[in-house]
């Protein structure tokens, strides 16, 4: 009974988040999605352990090879997880490439091998994998292990996947935030002071929302200078998505600014002296704050889709930096859905990532529903 | 082993046809009719005729086939059942002025077809895209080099080269069923030409140098069926007939009488045939708008229809097959594009029968890459050209329904890089200027490695240099600076006066930093540059990629605001100086490898860095090579540049030229196998799409 | 309703709906600056594209005549001389110039560098198919994402909300150039046709009539799974939330207690519900449609206008992209413009707050 008591207590009490949170929790479907977007992120954040490989680590032998099969009985004995080198034979009249396990030796799949040197969140120096192959048997070299099978140049997409992660997942990350400060800025100042700084703010808003984004992409994008470092790319990238998205922000709180602005407490804290823009970051945004995060969470898998299309037309990252869209590119050919579907492995990732943000922001904006 | 037999061919023919002195050439593959009669044209055998193929092309035209009657395409027999097309008799050139096609270009008797069927082919790019399987120029070639008159019926020359007669054919139309005579020739020379309506004026084909200002030819019409071309310093074939821009020399009087314009920009040249129109831009673009005719301006005007003019719906030509008229379906920017046959075509096969075989080319334009493989598949289009890559998978999909045509390649081999020898920054220059460390660029690069990740090791470890069997060819030169070796690259990247900096990279002496950025265009390098990357960043080299689209890469090295470039959009060398010189000598503003350079040239030294050591030599000998009519003297500069470039390898190559391939669906026939794909040779137009036909 | 506030309405609306169309007008010189500039921005134009694209071909072009073709398009004036002179073209040619002898056409777009022919006659080319894939597209998306909406809103965190949900989304969340491609390869592997592009040769030859319409239809398909499942998704939420207002008012819940049945009331809403968005979200739309689809039409070779948007872009059109760009621009202005005036005229509080946008 007591217990009961100071539930309800604590309901009266709990924090508007502590509510978003509680309500959160009856859409199932936003909680896996919260689950599983944390597996993907921390995945990301230790890609550098879990990949077996780096991005520059290219193999002829394993062009465009399908994932590799692991074996556990060699020889008729059972001598855990092994996998085979590849042999590789090509055909000059009609261009085929046979790929067949050489099965003369086997080389086991062993756990925390050492491979590329790599830092732990980018610190500590280290060149521990979580799994990898070992020697052969016979004590060959240069098999390996590609889960996913392996791209154009080699290299393994399961790695690829992992490290392209880090791009593809934070830059709409970034862009949002980016979006969401612009937006609130320009929305407030639009919504607060209203009048001729308004009119002048809608109609930029008007004007780009209008232009079509193609355009767009490709004059920001010729602004960027070519041969840039991964990090810049990255950074101009961010920059492009936000300068596109900030205006959806900044029509949602233009509009709240517009309802919220006359409302008793406001007016109070402004006769009381309390500065302009203290007004509208201490009193104002905080009441539709949760509003702006749905709108923030929903806006992340427009950005994630967003970057995989720039990539498609060659507007983006580029390998050998990587990013899903980079991954999505190269497995766009005709010839690559034809003869190497294993390529197409990272849209699971995408969808599932895309998936998950609109559910998580779903479940949110039920959540940030008041009247529930 | 097929290969073998082509680049044998291959290697015969073109040292044959460039050492050969031809009087007049009319061997290889197809047989005009009258070679026997009429002027003195006649068929000389390549001298070397060291090959059966060869031999059997020569054996075939000197035993030429007389037709006796022609017949028609069903469809044209209705028209003119139906009183709207004259009989076909009336259509063609006599039997003794007629072309008859025997032979396809490898110089294998082609099949008699049957009529009717549509070819569907992808959509036609670029400016040049619907000429290449229709267009019917003043000379054909065969793959050996060799080639004969294919629209002109002959042509001969004086003893010292000052005066060049062409013969026409009698009875021949235009596809609108007007007479082709010598007046279309002088239309287009001295209106069309010399006005610089067609914005070719500076065709060297016809130009000349006298007392040392540009002067061209004079156009003498001798009576309807042939003219003289009249020089002062005599005229070569290779300046001349063989130049690839020269391809053809006609212009439809009777369509194009009003679209000629007398203005400042393009004056009226004084002569004997045709007197100034007096028309003004206006009047001109309103005429050609009543010819549906759409023209920004007469500049645009003119290239559309005395230049690209294959692309101009309605326009007459004597090509094989002319542009529809069919709203929706004539212009090939439409996504099906028509080319209907001409009913005026003047080609006949051994039998007779009026060619073209199928009633139509259908051009399917795609936005994408890709989209062509799938209609491939789809049976929606019959023929394609596929990179080596999606070879593999087509044919898996398509089974026995396709198979695989080869095109022999003048490439100078794959995966090109070179480096801006007039880079204004004298570390980079001097740097460059060094073969030393052109030799270690080369061998850091463990190509067998390359070849494996790029290409599953279907194209072999090389060089820049000809292929086995074209001209040129040496063992030697393509396996120069082959050879991986990374501590010889270090050392002799230390021999250049390069410091290893504390960041793992070289540095220049002066503590300045090295950093090679490649420019690219279009992505052509994204896929291979990583590899590279590793090998260059291997020894010590640091760069970096820089990816352009292809306008603003060219603006870029037109601005000599480069470093180096990862494929060339000019590669160096080709089929031969008499092909293309442009890529082998610094001549123009063209060719990356020699850069500034070769503005210099173009501009009298106006503009551009002055050349110097090998570079001038180059220049030297080109102009040697230019000016001297004995041939045997011509190939002695041509392999002295050859070696120069062997000496020099101003561009890096690190695989063998890749070879193109179509596939074709095997209801297609007479597509022969093991053509050359080359500019002179016009690339698809050496497939003969007017013998091609749908077997049922 | 008393007569006095109908009046009072009317007047009131009749205000506002001027006041947004006059914002139209700086709007418009706004979007003509930024679309002039934004083509504009990309290095080089179209002439050194055309020599790059003529070189690519083995054709060299000296630097004089490059000059020349420049100076003939008007491409050195200065960017702001080549951006009055193009809106005043286009605002106004008048009779005595050569393009109105020509065209009959006070509108001067100016020229096509690429294709060689009026501006306008190339956009006209692909407009009238333009707008009816949009239109089949966007009516599909309707038909598919309201009932999914509203049965998810009935159902609130049932499986089937979750299930119809994951479909709803699977469309957002697949890139479409992907889905695309793939599609077209498995309509090859099923069907032995790839159904590349929105006609059959046959169609491009004669035209779409009765007798192969059908075909046309089979064509569609791949387009509208692509395009159109990518837009259910913003619907469908939309929708949902609405409905779940709807639900949760106090006059649903009396309803419910007099005894209306519960389909009664749920068509109700759910038209309600579904209004609202579809009037709001009309300039949005076709936005999405006519720019977002691009990268689609171009996988999926349709011929619609994007691709060329597309095209012009990359060989610096500058007019047919500058026309593309701005016609398409002021389309979703124009549609956001109707949006708000239906807005205001079924919801008066918009009206006082200044428009919904």
């Amino acid at each position: 009974m007591a217990k009961k008591k100071k539930t309800k207590e604590d309901y009266y009490l709990a924090s508007q988040w502590t509510l978003m949170a509680r309500k959160l929790r009856r859409h199932k479907l936003a909680r896996v999605s919260l689950f599983i977007l944390a597996i993907l992120y921390l995945g990301a954040l230790f890609a550098d352990f879990l990949a077996p490989y780096s991005l520059d680590e290219f193999d002829g032998l394993y062009r465009n090879s399908a994932p590799t099969a692991i074996y556990t009985i060699f020889e008729g004995e059972h001598v855990g997880p092994h996998v085979y080198k590849l042999d590789k034979a090509i055909d000059k009249k009609t261009f085929e490439v046979q790929l067949e396990p050489d099965l003369s030796e086997y080389y086991k799949i062993e756990w925390f091998v050492h491979g590329c040197e790599y830092k732990i969140l980018g610190l500590i120096p280290c060149d521990l994998h979580l799994f990898g192959v070992g020697q052969g048997s016979n004590g060959g070299t240069g098999a390996k292990v590609f889960l996913f099978g392996a791209d154009s140049l080699g290299r393994d997409i399961f790695s690829r996947v992992l490290l392209g992660a880090r791009i593809s997942l934070s830059i709409p990350f970034a862009s949002a935030i980016i979006s969401f400060f612009l937006g609130v800025a320009i929305g407030s100042i639009s919504g607060y002071f209203g009048g001729v700084i308004d009119i002048v703010i809608q109609r930029i808003i008007e004007v780009i929302g209008a232009v079509p984004q193609i355009p767009l992409w490709m004059a920001l994008s010729a602004a960027i200078p070519a041969g840039i470092s991964t990090i810049k790319m990255y950074f101009y990238m961010t920059i492009i998505l936000s300068f596109i998205n900030w205006t959806g922000m900044a029509r949602v709180v233009r509009g709240k600014m517009l309802s919220l602005k006359n409302e008793d407490y406001v007016m109070a804290a402004r006769l009381s002296g309390v500065s302009t823009w203290s007004i509208i970051w201490k009193h104002l945004v905080p009441g539709f704050m949760s509003y702006l995060i749905v709108s923030l969470t929903l806006g992340i898998p427009g950005s994630i889709v967003g970057e995989t299309s720039m990539s498609y037309l060659g507007l983006g990252i580029k390998s050998p930096a990587t990013s899903w869209g980079v991954l999505l590119q190269e497995a766009s050919s005709v010839t690559d859905v034809a003869a190497n579907p294993h390529k197409l492995i990272p849209i699971i990732f995408v969808t599932i990532t895309v998936l998950a943000f609109n559910f998580l922001g779903d479940g949110m904006r039920d959540a940030a529903d008041p009247y529930k | 082993m097929r290969k073998n037999i082509k680049t044998k061919a291959l290697s015969a023919v073109l040292t044959a046809a460039m050492s050969v002195s031809m009087l007049t050439a009319c061997g290889g593959a197809a047989t005009p009719a009258n070679t026997d009669a009429g002027t003195d044209t006649q068929t000389e055998a390549p001298a070397q005729t060291t090959d059966a193929q060869t031999d059997t092309a020569t054996e075939v035209a000197a035993d030429p086939v007389e037709v006796t009657g022609y017949q028609e395409a069903p469809m044209l027999a209705e028209q003119v059942s139906s009183g709207k097309l004259p009989a076909v008799a009336d259509r063609l050139p006599g039997t003794s002025d007629v072309f008859v096609e025997t032979l396809d270009a490898t110089g294998k008797p082609i099949e008699i077809g049957n009529y009717g069927g549509v070819i569907n082919l992808t959509g036609a790019g670029g400016g040049w895209g619907l000429s290449r399987p229709t267009l019917e120029s003043i000379i054909r070639y065969n793959t050996d080099g060799s080639y004969y008159p294919n629209v002109i019926k002959s042509f001969e020359h004086n003893d010292d080269f000052t005066e060049w007669v062409f013969h026409l054919r009698e009875g021949m139309k235009w596809s609108d069923g007007e007479d082709f005579n010598a007046d279309d020739i002088t239309f287009w020379y001295y209106m069309c030409h010399l006005t610089n309506y067609d914005g070719k004026k500076s065709w060297a084909a016809l130009k000349e140098t006298v007392d040392g200002e540009d002067a061209w030819a004079k156009l003498t019409k001798n009576d309807d069926y042939t003219v003289t071309w009249t020089f002062v310093n005599p005229k070569y074939p290779a300046d001349f007939i063989e130049n690839g821009d020269f391809k053809w020399c006609w212009a439809p009087e009777h369509y194009l009488h009003d679209l000629i314009p007398d203005t400042e920009e393009i004056p009226y040249v004084e002569n004997e045939y045709y007197e100034s129109t007096g028309l003004s831009e206006e009047d001109v673009l309103a005429n050609a708008q009543k010819k549906n005719i759409d023209a920004a301006t007469v500049k645009d005007l003119g290239k559309a229809v005395s230049y690209n003019f294959w692309n101009t719906s309605g326009l007459p030509t004597l090509n094989s097959f002319v542009l529809s008229t069919v709203p929706g379906n004539s212009s090939k920017d439409d996504t099906l594009c028509i080319m209907d046959r001409n009913p005026y075509f003047w080609k006949v096969d051994a039998m007779g029968n009026q060619l073209p075989y199928v009633d139509a080319l259908h051009f399917n334009t795609t936005s994408e890459d890709g989209q062509d493989l799938l209609m491939f598949r789809s049976g929606e289009i019959d023929i394609i050209t596929i990179a080596m890559q999606d070879i593999a998978a087509t044919l898996a999909d398509l089974g026995d329904q396709a198979s695989l045509r080869e095109w022999g390649t003048t490439d100078w081999g794959a995966y090109q890089i070179t480096f801006n020898y007039t880079n204004t920054d004298k570390n980079y220059a001097e740097l460059f200027a060094n073969k030393d460390f052109r030799e270690a660029m080369s061998i850091c690069v463990d190509r067998s490695q390359v070849s494996e990740l790029l290409t599953d090791g279907f194209l072999e470890p090389g060089q820049a240099a000809p292929a086995e069997g074209n001209v040129g060819y040496s063992e030697e030169w393509s396996k120069k600076w082959t050879e991986y070796d990374v501590d010889k690259a270090k050392s002799l990247l230390e021999g250049c006066g390069l410091v290893m900096g504390s960041d793992g990279f070289y540095d220049f002496a002066d503590g300045s930093d090295l950093m090679i950025t490649f420019l690219a265009y279009d992505g052509g390098a994204d896929d291979s540059y990583p590899v590279f990357e590793q090998y260059y960043k291997a020894v010590g080299i640091n760069c970096a990629l820089k990816d352009l689209e292809v306008s603003a890469f060219d603006t870029q090295i037109d601005n000599n605001d480069w470093i180096a470039v990862m494929g060339p959009h000019t590669p160096i060398g080709g089929a031969s100086l008499k092909d293309r010189a442009a890529p082998f000598v610094p001549i123009a503003q063209a060719a990356e490898w020699y850069g500034e350079y070769g503005t210099y040239y173009s501009t009298n030294g106006a503009q551009g860095v002055e050349p110097t050591g090998d570079m001038v030599k180059l220049v030297e000998l080109y102009d040697k090579w230019r000016l001297t009519p004995d041939e045997a003297e011509r190939d002695k500069y041509q392999e002295e540049i050859f070696k120069i470039h062997e000496e020099n390898l101003w561009s890096i190559g690190y695989l063998k030229a890749e070879n193109s391939y179509e596939l074709i669906s095997n209801k297609i026939k007479n597509y022969a196998d093991n053509l050359v794909w080359a500019d002179c040779y016009q690339y698809a137009n050496m497939a003969h799409y007017e013998v091609m036909f749908k077997a049922e | 309703m008393g007569e006095a506030i109908k009046n009072f309405f009317k007047k009131d609306l009749v205000q506002y709906i001027v006041k947004r169309v006059l914002m139209f007008i700086p709007t418009l010189i706004l979007i003509s600056i930024l679309v002039f500039f934004v083509i504009q921005l990309p290095p080089g134009d179209y002439v050194s594209a055309h020599i790059a694209a003529l070189a690519t071909e083995g054709e060299l072009v000296d630097a004089d005549y490059a000059a020349s073709m420049r100076a003939d398009y008007g491409l050195d004036l200065p960017v702001w001389q080549q951006y009055l002179k193009w809106v005043k073209d286009i605002i106004w040619t008048p009779t005595d110039s050569a393009y109105y002898r020509l065209y009959h056409s006070h509108h001067n777009w100016k020229y096509s560098f690429a294709y060689g022919r009026d501006v306008w006659s190339v956009v006209n080319d692909r407009l009238g198919l333009t707008i009816g894939v949009t239109a089949i597209i966007m009516l599909f998306q309707y038909l598919v994402s309201i009932p999914i909406a509203v049965y998810a809103s009935t159902h609130q965190y049932s499986v089937g909300d979750y299930i119809s949900a994951i479909i709803g989304f699977l469309g957002t969340a697949i890139p479409n150039f992907i889905l695309a491609i793939v599609l077209m390869y498995i309509s090859y592997k099923w069907t032995g046709n790839a159904n590349v592009g929105l006609f059959t040769q046959e169609m491009l030859q004669n035209g779409i009539h009765l007798y192969n319409f059908g075909d046309f239809l089979k064509r569609m398909i791949i387009p509208i799974i692509v395009i159109g499942t990518s837009g259910t998704c913003g619907i469908i939420r939309s929708v949902r939330a609405q409905m779940l207002d709807e639900v949760a008012q106090q006059y649903t819940l009396t309803a419910r207690a007099k005894g209306v049945s519960e389909g009664k009331i749920i068509m109700k809403y759910c038209f309600r519900a579904a209004i609202n968005p579809t009037v709001s979200g009309l300039g949005g739309v076709l936005s999405s449609l006519f720019s977002g689809s691009t990268v689609t039409a171009l996988v999926l070779n349709m011929q619609i206008q994007g691709p060329v948007l597309y095209k012009a872009l990359q060989s610096q059109d500058m007019y047919l992209a500058g026309a593309i760009v701005m016609i398409q621009a002021v389309l979703v202005v124009i549609g956001v413009l109707f949006s708000d005036i239906a807005l205001a005229f079924l919801d008066p509080r918009i009206r006082y707050s200044g428009g919904g946008r």
